[in-house]
């Protein structure tokens, strides 16, 4: 049996290569001679190791490093010799002058007397430096070592130079992990008819375009790693959640409506014929504004009279009314708005008939924020109008809301109160598991708030927990939640 | 909503129900009176009852809740007894309470065997329709005295603030001032009555105080205990109607209980009022009402005949007399709801049970669309999230310190955000008019997760101008990373642009808060829409976001390829 040639990259093989060629190299040595990175270097020896085509001896050495005056000393040689040098051209200077006229750092001014004069080759009198001995050259081994260690940290020297050398600070010791790598045997054999390959982690459009990638290795992934996270752009789950109910009612035929947040209680009160001192009008239960505390009541002067007669007689359709003094100040106050009909309330201005709408609208009210309350909320509201419709027709549109809108199959209507409809129901839609829940109210608008708009057709009023819809679908039990502030959360919650 | 506590046994045994009841049918029966049960404790005897309106403060106690139900079990039929033999006592009203606390009603029921669970249920009663119905006591209030210590006539009158009696639970006299300034009823109440001149009180013609209305009783007086078995009601207020039902609703109440009711005469002085000047207390006539029974018909659509209507609404305990074209409907005078023939129809309908009608199927065909407003959000929000943005949702209301402080400015620099004038906690008490400290708010809760966090919100924000309130909306952009600056930010504003076929340039400022030579207003002509820049590394010392921070916000009504123009309030 014969074993196919071993394959290895075009990189592993240079490797290889540099290792058969320059045997005792180190691991820095062949990255240089590469002119690869030390790290690529080292990966490509370990797949080497992997395939036994080389081996690595790993050793303790020390490095001759040349310190700052070292490196000055490799170009300008030692200073004795250039001062040696100087000397032989002046014949004598004074002590004080010889580093500025050598240009020499004070340090190694005193390193050239001293070794000067140790050799007896000047002499100093009264300041004066002279040369006593003509001398060529002095401390040639020295001088070639530095040159040498210049070259290779990791050259042969002897020791007693090295100790002069440190002695001197011209170089400092460092240890350091050597690595060797050797040619294995089995390497020797191999790289003659080692078959190259070139292996790739990415394929490059040119190497598509030009059908290279044929010969290419690509390789392999490990398919179980956990990917990196994509932070992605998300709308918000709640959001989506609104949206789909938005949908749902656009495909039942209803109209989207919008207001403002903050309203006049004309708007939000008196227009839905909640009398001025109904204890919902109170200050536990609405938001006042403080400044400017009070709006206009709106232009059209027959409405605003409209409504202040049917609150105070009853007229013009036959009612009780609420029989007090009407105050226009009451209903030019400001509000956060506490429910979402006052935006059907606005709707009910030049009215089309028949129509559907529907609102979700931010409400506020004064309730300390806890885990079944917040100060805002939002209502999903509407009204739906047309000149045949009926309580029952009521109950049959409640019904399909609750298939609809609440996926809910079975649905339980009880009498309720508001003080905008007659009659009044509430709604509750079957849960799986909770039981009947209870995620609505609706009613006929009573006649004192549609004449004064001047609508003699029914209108029906509804409205839908659209929060509670929410938290019900998504197990969620803390109504802060919706507006949470977790945005690995938000980033990672399910969409469906 | 007003809640209250009833006995299971005691409402067992006003309807003659089993013992062994459910709840769920006791619930079933309650929803006939617009009340449900919303908690139970059998083992404490105990319900509680929420009524859903506010105006049947005749069903805030088991015993108007109970004549209610007894219709429909049909334990009873049409209209309940409210005769009153005259008592032969008189009240007199001093003309000069016109001005404080005009009108005054009064019953007395004898024969009565109180308990101190009786005690307890009608003073529950009490206070649930002085609080609500009344007003806090402002427009009626209730007080119940022991009459055998009493004698005909009584006097409603003013008196000075010096005059002193010992009120409810007290040994020694105190004067009206000190009662006002002391007593703890005095202090929760005294807002109604007038802060200068004499005061109510209501005294028998002997000098013996009843009460200091509508503040506290007297001790000796008015208090009722197991002992006592006749009862005067006396109930004051600014609305003659409100008191009259008022008393209605309390007889009618203790008649329930096994008393027999006596009418009182109330005399006011001449020209007091606009009807006679004697009234007679409580009401023993029924109010009435005709209605039509077509509209009635039309309205439902239950495939009604009148002489269906009529036994409906006898149900509901209503007399009626039926005539050629229409019905004429005796109600009893608690019957404060009952407004218009609207409020029959609903009666009829109660009465026939809503899980007996049988749902229409849908008939009204318009076509939906969405809002012009919500589609103009939508196109932002899509491209936003395209950018691999991070949709966020947060409060409108928030707090000044998150506006000024935090954003490097001083609250009175807060002059185009709305306050509110009654906050519940400072952290809500102002509306936003823009959003980046929101983002900002958001991010620093965030610093200890995975970054990049680029986040954005459209959102709507209030701001007034020169007194006038605006609600529009906004759309923020907030980039934090290691490595983001101004050209990331701009990128994103750069393809929101496009994508919104604007086009906009930007013109370099200085802001505060914004890092100088990274600052610009984007423009859209010569027309401000927004701002972008690095934010300042003092403000992102506020949040404790310790990380480069890029941002943007432009008002969305200002972009003229959407259609979100401000709303006014007015």
């Amino acid at each position: 049996m014969t074993k196919s040639p071993l394959s290895i990259t075009q990189e592993m093989y240079q490797l290889l290569e540099a290792v058969s060629k320059h045997r005792k190299k180190t691991l820095d040595e062949l990255a240089e001679i590469l002119q690869i990175p030390r790290a690529k270097a080292e990966l490509l020896m370990f797949q080497l190791m992997k395939e036994d085509l080389v081996s690595r001896f790993t050793s303790i050495m020390t490095l001759l490093e040349l310190t700052d005056e070292g490196v000055r000393i490799v170009e300008a040689g030692l200073p004795e010799n250039e001062l040696l040098e100087f000397l032989q051209q002046k014949r004598e200077i004074t002590l004080s002058s010889i580093a500025k006229a050598t240009g020499l750092p004070k340090q190694a001014v005193n390193a050239a007397i001293g070794q000067l004069r140790k050799e007896g080759i000047i002499v100093i009198e009264k300041g004066q430096v002279s040369l006593a001995k003509t001398v060529k050259r002095i401390n040639k081994k020295l001088e070639d070592s530095l040159q040498k260690i210049a070259q290779d940290p990791t050259s042969e020297t002897p020791e007693d130079i090295v100790t002069q050398l440190v002695r001197r600070k011209l170089i400092e010791l460092k240890e350091r992990q050597k690595t060797m790598v050797e040619i294995t045997p089995l390497g020797l054999k191999t790289l003659p008819k080692v078959n190259i390959v070139q292996t790739v982690s990415k394929l490059t459009p040119e190497q598509i375009r030009t059908g290279e990638w044929r010969s290419l290795q690509l390789k392999k992934y490990k398919i179980g790693t956990r990917p990196k996270h994509i932070p992605i752009g998300r709308k918000h789950p709640y959001l989506h959640f609104l949206q789909e109910v938005k949908e749902k009612l656009l495909g039942l035929g209803f109209s989207e409506m919008r207001g403002p947040i903050v309203e006049t209680e004309f708007w939000n009160f008196d227009a839905l014929y909640a009398a001025q001192d109904h204890p919902a009008r109170e200050p536990t239960d609405v938001y006042a504004i403080k400044d400017p505390a009070q709006g206009n009541l709106p232009k059209d002067k027959k409405l605003v009279e409209a409504v202040k007669t049917v609150h105070e007689t009853g007229e013009p359709v036959g009612s009780r009314g609420w029989r007090y003094k009407w105050s226009p100040n009451k209903a030019s106050l400001l509000l956060l708005r506490p429910q979402g009909t006052s935006v059907s309330a606005r709707t009910l201005y030049n009215l089309e008939i028949p129509s559907k709408y529907f609102s979700i609208a931010r409400c506020y009210r004064p309730d300390s924020v806890d885990a079944t309350h917040l100060s805002e909320f939002n209502q999903l509201e509407g009204i739906v109008c047309d000149p045949s419709i009926t309580f029952r027709d009521l109950l049959g549109i409640l019904k399909t809301f609750a298939v609809e809108v609440a996926e809910a199959t079975k649905v339980k209507f009880r009498p309720d109160y508001y003080p905008f409809t007659s009659p009044s129901v509430e709604l509750s839609a079957l849960h799986p598991e909770l039981g009947f829940i209870e995620f609505g109210g609706a009613g006929i608008f009573r006649p004192e708030v549609t004449t004064p708009f001047g609508i003699k057709d029914p209108v029906i009023a509804w409205g839908i927990g659209v929060d509670r819809l929410y938290m019900v679908k998504h197990g969620i039990n803390d109504i802060r939640e919706l507006f949470t502030n977790r945005l690995e959360w938000l980033r990672t919650v399910p969409i469906v | 909503m007003v809640s209250y506590k009833i006995s299971y046994d005691d409402v067992l045994s006003i309807l003659d129900l089993p013992y062994g009841t459910t709840i769920e049918e006791l619930d079933d029966l309650f929803s006939y009176a617009k009340c449900e049960i919303e908690e139970h404790d059998l083992d404490d005897d105990l319900i509680k009852v929420d009524c859903k309106t506010s105006n049947r403060p005749d069903c805030w106690g088991v015993e108007g809740l109970t004549r209610e139900v007894k219709g429909i079990t049909g334990a009873k039929s049409g209209l309940p007894d409210i005769s009153a033999e005259p008592s032969g006592y008189v009240i007199k009203v001093d003309p000069r309470l016109k001005t404080v606390r005009p009108y005054i009603g009064a019953a007395i029921v004898r024969g009565l065997e109180f308990s101190d669970f009786l005690i307890k249920q009608l003073m529950q009663l009490q206070e649930k329709v002085d609080f609500s119905y009344g007003r806090k006591r402002k427009r009626s209030s209730i007080g119940i005295y022991n009459i055998t210590m009493l004698e005909s006539p009584i006097q409603y009158e003013l008196i000075s603030r010096s005059f002193s009696f010992v009120p409810l639970n007290y040994v020694k006299e105190l004067t009206l001032d000190e009662i006002l300034d002391q007593h703890e009823k005095g202090i929760e109440f005294r807002d109604i009555l007038p802060k200068k001149g004499d005061l109510p009180i209501l005294r028998d013609h002997r000098g013996m105080v009843l009460s200091m209305p509508p503040i506290i009783n007297s001790n000796d007086v008015g208090r009722v205990t197991e002992e006592t078995n006749d009862v005067l009601i006396e109930v004051t207020g600014t609305n003659l109607e409100v008191v009259h039902a008022v008393t209605t609703i309390i007889s009618q109440a203790l008649r329930d209980r096994g008393g027999k009711v006596y009418s009182v005469e109330i005399h006011y002085p001449p020209d007091y009022l606009d009807t006679q000047e004697v009234q007679i207390t409580p009401n023993t006539e029924p109010l009435e009402i005709t209605v039509n029974p077509k509209d009635i018909e039309k309205y439902l659509n239950l495939n009604l005949k009148a002489t269906d209507m009529v036994k409906l609404l006898q149900k509901r305990r209503f007399d009626v007399v039926k005539r050629k074209n229409s019905l004429l409907i005796k109600y009893p005078p608690y019957r404060v709801d009952l407004m218009h023939w609207v409020d029959i129809a609903e009666e009829v309908a109660i009465a026939y049970g809503y899980m007996s009608i049988e749902p229409t199927k849908w008939k009204v065909i318009t076509a939906g669309k969405l809002s012009k407003r919500t589609m103009s959000e939508n196109y932002v929000r899509e491209i936003l999230s395209g950018c691999a943005l991070q949709e966020v949702l947060t409060f409108t209301l928030t707090a000044p310190d998150k506006l000024a402080d935090k954003m490097g400015l001083k609250t009175t620099d807060l002059k185009n955000n709305l306050q509110i004038e009654n906050p519940v906690s400072l952290t809500y008490s102002v509306l936003r008019s823009r959003l980046l400290p929101n983002l900002l708010d958001f991010l620093s809760k965030n610093t200890h997760n995975e970054y990049p966090q680029y986040v954005f919100e459209v959102g709507e924000i209030v701001s007034k101008e020169k007194k006038k309130v605006y609600t529009s909306t906004n759309a923020a952009v907030v980039l934090t990373d290691t490595d983001v600056s101004f050209e990331n930010a701009h990128s994103i504003l750069d393809t929101l642009a496009i994508q919104l076929g604007i086009e906009i340039s930007l013109e370099e400022t200085e802001e505060s808060e914004y890092l100088v030579g990274r600052t610009a207003n984007i423009m859209l002509g010569k027309k401000k829409i927004g701002t972008i820049g690095e934010v300042s590394p003092t403000i992102l010392e506020n949040w404790q976001i310790y990380m480069p921070t890029v941002a943007f916000e432009i008002d969305l009504s200002l972009v003229p390829t959407l259609d979100l123009p401000y709303l006014n309030t007015s």
